[in-house]
Formats: structure tokens, C-alpha cells, sequence
């Protein structure tokens, strides 16, 4: 029997699950959003990753995602060329081609809008779960 | 300018910058490795993100980096189908095909070589610094 067997996980579609702060039906009419690692998946997980694949078939895309912080840091990783999105960090917004990296420090507000384009976005939380990682959700 | 300008950054060939452990002979074989976000790239990063570039042109791909450990957990993205590869965690060396993700828990002894195929990785540490 393997004992590290669990650390190796498949990916699986979010589907229809909420996802705090996001609208899970405008999310989805970019693309199928996926989720490769939580504590669900592997409970020591200490990070939360999802990829979005995403294709813009009427540019701009949707408003998905409200303006929201998180109290650990998250990093958006566009790995290939091809999209075109709004990143809006504190009061600023910036239009950014991929590939290309937005880090949001811990408590940032902070949205994303993607505006044209093919291809995919990994969202990464140095949390556990995402919910958990918000910074709303914290007490002091 | 900007207050949050420096917290978007875009991608550099790590080229033939050292990367401890890791033969950047074989790692370049399999094609480049991007350097997506450190802590050089943005002060204060607490992530360190490489995508690696993947194509295995032989029956295999080559040995690349010893076994070793991190003091934090990490993880390999495999996003999409179409790589093959092998991983040691801890005694045990188990294959698999992505899409897939790895999780390494800190101290865990790990090692991963790329059988075949091609695509990206993404390699995922829980801290601003390769190491």
C-alpha cells in the first residue's frame, strides 16, 4: 500500500460549486474553472490552486468576481500568450497581455476581468482552503 | 506611475542561471524553464513560481534533478493531458499522466523526471526564493 500515493491528485471540474465573491455563472460562460489542489484533495495542503480555462467569445468578458482581499498572499499566473485582462489592485486598475504575473500581497483588494483572448489563468492562494483564506473570514 | 505597477511582472528564460539541485543541462533539454514570480521579481513575494516548457524528443526524458528536500511544501501543476511522468516521494517512485498535481509536504524527500510527451509544469514553492 502506498503511503505518499495520496499527494498525487486529479484535477476536477468546480462545475456548479459556489465560490465565495465570484459569480460561478458568469465565471463559467469563459470557461470551465478546475480545481487542482485543496485540503479536500490532500489534507495537508497548504496552498490552493484552481485553473481557469478560459476563451472570450465576445470580448470583453463578464464581470465575475467582486472586489475582495484575502488575509495570505494569492498570485494570478498567465503561463502562455494570448489573453488580455483588467487586474484592479487597490484603487488602480491595469490592462495586462499575457503571459504574466499579478501577486496580491495579503489584504489588497483586488478583481480581475478577463477582456479578450484564449487560454488559461492559474490562481494560486498560499492558504488552505479558499473561503479560509479570505480576510473577512479572520478573526483577530 | 503606479503605486502597485511592480506587483505585475512579466516572465524571463531563467536561462543558464544556476537552479541548486537541478541540472540546467537536462532541464533545458526538455525545452526552456520561465521564471514567472520570485521575490527578486516582485519585494516582498512569498510564492516562487517556474513554468517549465515541455517536450520529451527521446524515448525518455533525462535525469535532471537529484532527490532533495524544501523546508516549505511545493507543488508540480501538470495542467493539461499529454505528459508522462515519474515521481519519488519519500521510498516510493510512482508514474503518473497529467493533468495531475503533486503535493510535497515540507521535509518530504521528492525527486520527478519527465517520461514523455509534452506541455507545461508548473512549479509551485511556498516561499519567494528557490531553495
Amino acid at each position: 500500500m502506498s503511503r505518499y500515493g495520496k499527494y498525487i491528485v486529479k484535477p476536477f471540474d468546480w462545475a456548479e460549486r459556489p465560490l465565495i465573491h465570484h459569480d460561478r455563472e458568469a465565471m463559467g460562460t469563459l470557461g470551465p474553472l478546475l480545481a487542482f489542489l485543496n485540503t479536500d484533495m490532500v489534507a495537508e495542503a497548504d496552498l490552493n490552486i484552481f485553473i481557469h480555462h478560459i476563451d472570450v467569445k465576445t470580448p470583453p468578458g463578464p464581470d465575475y468576481v467582486e472586489v475582495h482581499a484575502h488575509a495570505v498572499s494569492q498570485a494570478y499566473v498567465f503561463p502562455l500568450p494570448g489573453i488580455t485582462f483588467e487586474v484592479t489592485l487597490g484603487e488602480e486598475k491595469h490592462v495586462v497581455d499575457s503571459p504574466a504575473t499579478v501577486f496580491i500581497p495579503p489584504q489588497l483588494p483586488h478583481t480581475v476581468k478577463i477582456l479578450r483572448g484564449k487560454g488559461i489563468e492559474v490562481s494560486i492562494v498560499r492558504n488552505e482552503k479558499y473561503e479560509q483564506s479570505l480576510a473577512e473570514g479572520r478573526k483577530a | 506611475m503606479g503605486k502597485y505597477d511592480g506587483l505585475i511582472v512579466k516572465p524571463f528564460d531563467w536561462e543558464d542561471r544556476d537552479l541548486v539541485f537541478h541540472s540546467k543541462t537536462g532541464l533545458g533539454e526538455l525545452g526552456p524553464l520561465i521564471a514567472f514570480l520570485n521575490k527578486t521579481m516582485v519585494d516582498g513575494a512569498d510564492l516562487n513560481v517556474f513554468v517549465h516548457h515541455i517536450e520529451v524528443q527521446g524515448d525518455t526524458g533525462p535525469d535532471y534533478v537529484d532527490v532533495h528536500t524544501h523546508d516549505v511544501s511545493q507543488a508540480y501543476v501538470f495542467p493539461e493531458a499529454g505528459l508522462r511522468f515519474e515521481v519519488i516521494l519519500g521510498d516510493e517512485t510512482i508514474q503518473a499522466e497529467s493533468p495531475a498535481t503533486v503535493f510535497i509536504p515540507p521535509g518530504l524527500r521528492h525527486n520527478l523526471k519527465i517520461l514523455s510527451g509534452k506541455g507545461i509544469e508548473v512549479c509551485i514553492l511556498r516561499k519567494g526564493y528557490y531553495g
